[in-house]
């Protein structure tokens, strides 16, 4: 018997604005506990919510990103339920007409995911358990939150990874998200339920809670999908319920069942007032919507000459991206430019410190790369002015002329070095007469050493060679 | 001069105080010695600052002491909401229409007594006791803005804010003998007003004639950027059509507001307030708001409904009462102990009315038929430019009368809740006195935003009659 698995995701996703939904409270991560709140987010008496024109102008882009029907007017609703973290135990959220409908994301794979529907919500605080007690923080109550629900389109854990990373690509590429999941930015809850391949009706669904990241998404899933399998070979029922993943032990565990469920006594929101999405909006959104990942992946694929995974690296980061471009228009060397990107520049930034920023302009980065290609920097030196320039916009001619870095690989100039090599090292010499070939390396390195580095070590071997085998 | 002031309206004080005829302190002195006298029989405080909490600032009504209902926060001070679970909170803000009278140079001389919440028509739902009607204090002086409308009708205080959600200020003004208005809804700022039913609600006056009433809407009125139902329309200055000609103005007699139920006494001075607005010029037509029989019902879905999600937040959690000792026993001890009878009922109509299942029938069901109720209006309107009818059926009823029986309680608010339905200004003010001297209150309904009209009727009914001039038999001490 084969087995089908049904997968529908809930991502929450925190909106990049610089204050709250409904107040002016600042959205600031790791700020002292309570420290950004006021009356409107703590639900004091007498309060009223105003909506953040920021939140729903990137919940529109989100929407237009993943191509949803939007709602020309729209209105907030109470979601009723008492929770501690909740100051007014009622959370203003979307319910029967969310800001999105219809949309889809197409992935890589060639699989299209719909996108049930968008709605803008507030986030609500964060509880902190001690012993015999608990703390609330309230900082993160009222913070803008999009949740963006998909059809049951998903059949493996691995397509929802697949999802998940492209979901946050194509947020992070129209600026709306930082997606950053560590931080709580994007949370994601998951549906799943398993079926005899070729039946229609959907089996039992189980919804799980407390993944940490895409890959705990994923183990979670895969244990799910186990799981529930191996009831429907034995013949258990399995139960609609929601189940917590346990990350330490990599295994699901119940946290309520259905009849638990409860009635949140939705009703419109009267404190805000409809809100009509113009034309206007719409258009000045899209206009902010350039190219979406899978678009600009197709296009590199087809236009440089690179591997899928540099490829795939290259569009992670948008901005990696936009520079590699701007650097292949001034020097057309797309292989070289994308080496030196994803090698020694990654390399470098990796080592960056706390709040150094990278200056280099992809101009100059270009003219590093053409200065290798063309000899007239070797690879270590092109390293040490890649390293020297990409805290600043200082000219690369200007720094390799400070450092006296360019290349020597005039033969005379460097048969003086190889003399002198070859005078103070005589062992060597004796054991590359004798047929040990890598002495010649050893020889090619007192020579760069001398040189401090500006030699051009071919010309140096190929001096050398000449030299000892005469 | 100081002997006059009980005779004068707060912005003829005002004046007398710029003019420096008589100086702040006096005037101060004058209603604090009427609130330590006369307040002990009549209970329509809270809470009275002394001094008062005055504020450098400017306008027509500088300088004057106003008290303020205890569901409006004003910073630093006790607010209450006549609730035992909030008896022992500070606002920690100012409500918009606070911020407004301290920039307009208003003294606050304290919090007055109101039903708990603001649920109810008698003021007798509070934890502070009920509050007296200055005619008869064997009666109540109506509510929920009770205590309001009590204190300004023996000129406690020359005027007072209140909170209407359906009736709270208008009713409790006309058992009082003294004007009530209802701003349209999104023409005040319900910022700081805690919610009852946050789609009815609006802050409006009580003051002892219309001409102190128009200086005060000048003042709180206007958008509020804290606040995303006020309304950006302009405000006019509503004194402007306080001795403005009527003649031509034409007044609907909605035919539903005058059968069963109508007090002899009410219907016949409501019949003589017509002869005066006729001998003006004002034109009078019957006319018909059909769905009048179904706003009791609409109103008692829709205003619990939202009050049982606005009361949610007190939970013991972060402010107020708390009780228990587990998240769940503060959570049902707290709210057990810390509201009153009227708040558990009208949070369990309002809990079952949006319950899965009964959403449909019943919160669903009433929003339908409040728009049904909003087209009647407007279809009058397209006829009339305003309507009047009596505020309340009776005059003020006794304490207890009603106070078991809260389906009757609920029909005394039959005249005015369909206004906050529809969300149009209306006003209350004195037309006449029973034969027991209790006073009998009128209420015209205006178009929405045309507060205008009624103030401009309103005034030039009080130059034809002396109602709004009297003064209840405790206060006539100097």
């Amino acid at each position: 018997m084969e087995y089908e698995v049904v997968i529908g995701l809930e991502v929450h996703v925190q909106l990049n604005t610089e204050s709250k939904i409904f107040c002016s409270c600042s959205t600031r991560f790791e700020s002292p506990p309570n420290t950004n709140i006021c009356p409107v987010c703590c639900g004091y008496p007498g309060v009223l919510p105003v909506l953040n024109r920021k939140a729903l102008e990137l919940a529109v882009r989100v929407c237009l990103a993943l191509n949803c029907r939007i709602n020309k007017r729209i209105y907030f609703e109470r979601k009723n339920y008492f929770y501690p973290d909740l100051p007014k135990n009622y959370q203003i959220s979307q319910y029967k007409l969310p800001l999105g409908e219809g949309g889809y994301l197409n992935l890589p794979s060639g699989k299209s995911i719909r996108i049930k529907r968008i709605h803008l919500e507030e986030d609500a605080g964060k509880l902190i358990h001690q012993d015999t007690y608990s703390l609330i923080d309230f900082n993160r109550t009222g913070i803008p939150l999009l949740e963006i629900v998909t059809e049951p389109d998903i059949n493996s854990p691995e397509e929802a990874f697949e999802y998940l990373n492209w979901l946050k690509l194509t947020i992070q590429y129209i600026d709306a998200s930082t997606c950053d999941m560590e931080k709580g930015y994007l949370r994601c809850d998951v549906n799943i339920s398993v079926r005899e391949k070729g039946e229609n009706t959907l089996g039992t669904k189980v919804e799980l809670k407390n993944m940490n990241s895409f890959k705990g998404v994923r183990d979670a899933l895969e244990y799910e999908a186990y799981r529930q399998i191996d009831c429907l070979k034995k013949s258990i029922p399995i139960t609609q319920e929601t189940r917590l993943w346990d990350d330490g032990k990599k295994k699901t565990f119940v946290m309520r069942r259905k009849e638990e469920a409860h009635d949140y006594r939705y009703f419109p929101e009267p404190d805000l007032v409809d809100f009509v999405i113009g034309e206007e909006l719409i258009a000045k959104e899209r206009e902010f919507i350039g190219e979406l990942p899978l678009g600009k992946r197709e296009r590199f694929i087809h236009n440089y000459s690179l591997t899928l995974k540099e490829v795939d690296i290259l569009i992670s980061q948008p901005k990696l991206a936009d520079f590699f471009e701007s650097a292949v228009n001034i020097l057309n060397e797309p292989k070289h430019i994308a080496n030196w990107l994803l090698g020694p520049f990654l390399e470098c930034i990796n080592s960056l410190k706390e709040g150094e920023e990278i200056k280099i302009t992809p101009n100059n980065f270009a003219k590093i790369v053409k200065y290798f290609l063309d000899n007239k920097l070797n690879n270590l030196s092109a390293k040490r002015v890649l390293s020297l320039a990409l805290l600043t916009d200082k000219d690369v001619d200007k720094i390799i002329q400070e450092e006296g870095l360019i290349q020597v690989s005039g033969e005379e100039e460097l048969s003086i070095f190889v003399e002198g090599v070859i005078k103070d090292n005589p062992k060597a010499v004796g054991d590359f007469s004798q047929g040990k070939q890598e002495a010649i390396m050893f020889l090619v390195g007192q020579v760069m050493k001398k040189t401090k580095g500006k030699a051009n070590p071919k010309v140096v071997r190929e001096i050398l060679e000449r030299r000892l085998l005469k | 001069m100081k002997d006059n002031i009980l005779n004068l309206a707060g912005y003829q004080i005002s004046h007398l105080i710029k003019k420096a005829e008589i100086s702040e302190k006096e005037v101060f002195s004058f209603f604090y010695h009427r609130i330590e006298n006369i307040d002990k029989q009549l209970k329509s405080f809270v809470e009275v600052y002394d001094p008062p909490l005055y504020y450098e600032g400017d306008s027509s009504l500088k300088g004057l002491p106003i008290a303020i209902k205890d569901n409006i926060c004003i910073y630093g001070k006790r607010i209450t909401c006549a609730s035992k679970i909030l008896s022992s909170h500070i606002a920690v803000y100012d409500a918009t229409v606070i911020k407004r009278l301290k920039k307009a140079g208003l003294a606050i001389v304290g919090t007055t007594n109101m039903d708990e919440f603001a649920f109810g028509s008698s003021t007798e739902n509070s934890c502070y006791g009920p509050t007296r009607n200055p005619w008869d204090l064997e009666r109540i002086p109506g509510g929920s803005s009770g205590g309001s409308a009590s204190a300004v009708a023996c000129r406690l205080v020359p005027f007072a804010l209140g909170s209407d959600t359906g009736g709270s200020i208008r009713q409790p003004a006309s058992f009082c003998g003294v004007v009530g208005f209802k701003p349209t809804y999104g023409r005040v700022s319900r910022f700081g007003l805690v919610a009852f039913g946050s789609s009815l609600d609006q802050i409006g006056p009580i003051t002892t004639n219309f001409s102190d009433c128009a200086h005060l809407l000048n003042i709180i009125s206007g958008f509020d950027e804290f606040d995303s139902t006020t309304s950006h329309k302009p405000v006019p200055d509503f004194t402007k059509v306080l001795n403005y000609p009527i003649e031509g103005i034409k007044i609907g007699l909605p035919k539903e507001y005058f059968g069963k139920g109508l007090d002899n006494e009410v219907e016949k001075s409501i019949l003589e307030l017509i002869s005066v607005f006729k001998k003006l010029g004002v034109k009078f037509k019957e006319i018909s708001l059909p769905h009048t029989d179904y706003a009791v019902a609409t109103y008692y879905i829709i205003a619990p409904s939202e009050a049982s999600s606005n009361l949610q937040r007190f939970d013991g959690i972060r402010y107020g009462l708390r009780l228990g000792d587990d998240l769940m026993s503060v959570y049902k001890i707290t709210r057990k102990e810390g509201f009153g009878e009227e708040a558990k009922r009208r949070i369990f109509i309002g809990t079952y009315s949006l319950s899965s299942g009964y959403y449909e029938d019943y919160y669903l069901r009433a929003s339908k038929v409040r728009t049904l109720i909003k087209k009647d209006f407007e279809d009058a309107f397209k006829e009339v430019d305003v309507i009047l009818t009596p505020t309340s059926p009776t005059p003020a009823f006794k304490l207890g009368e009603k106070s078991k029986d809260p389906l009757s309680m609920y029909l005394s608010d039959i005249y005015t809740i369909s206004v906050n339905l529809a969300g149009l200004c209306a006003v209350s003010f004195p037309c006449g006195f029973s034969l027991q001297g209790l006073p009998i209150g009128a209420q015209l309904i205006g178009r929405a935003f045309d507060e205008e009209t009624l103030i401009k009727l309103g005034s030039a009914f009080e130059k034809e009659t002396d109602y709004h001039q009297r003064i209840p038999p405790i206060g006539r001490i100097k």
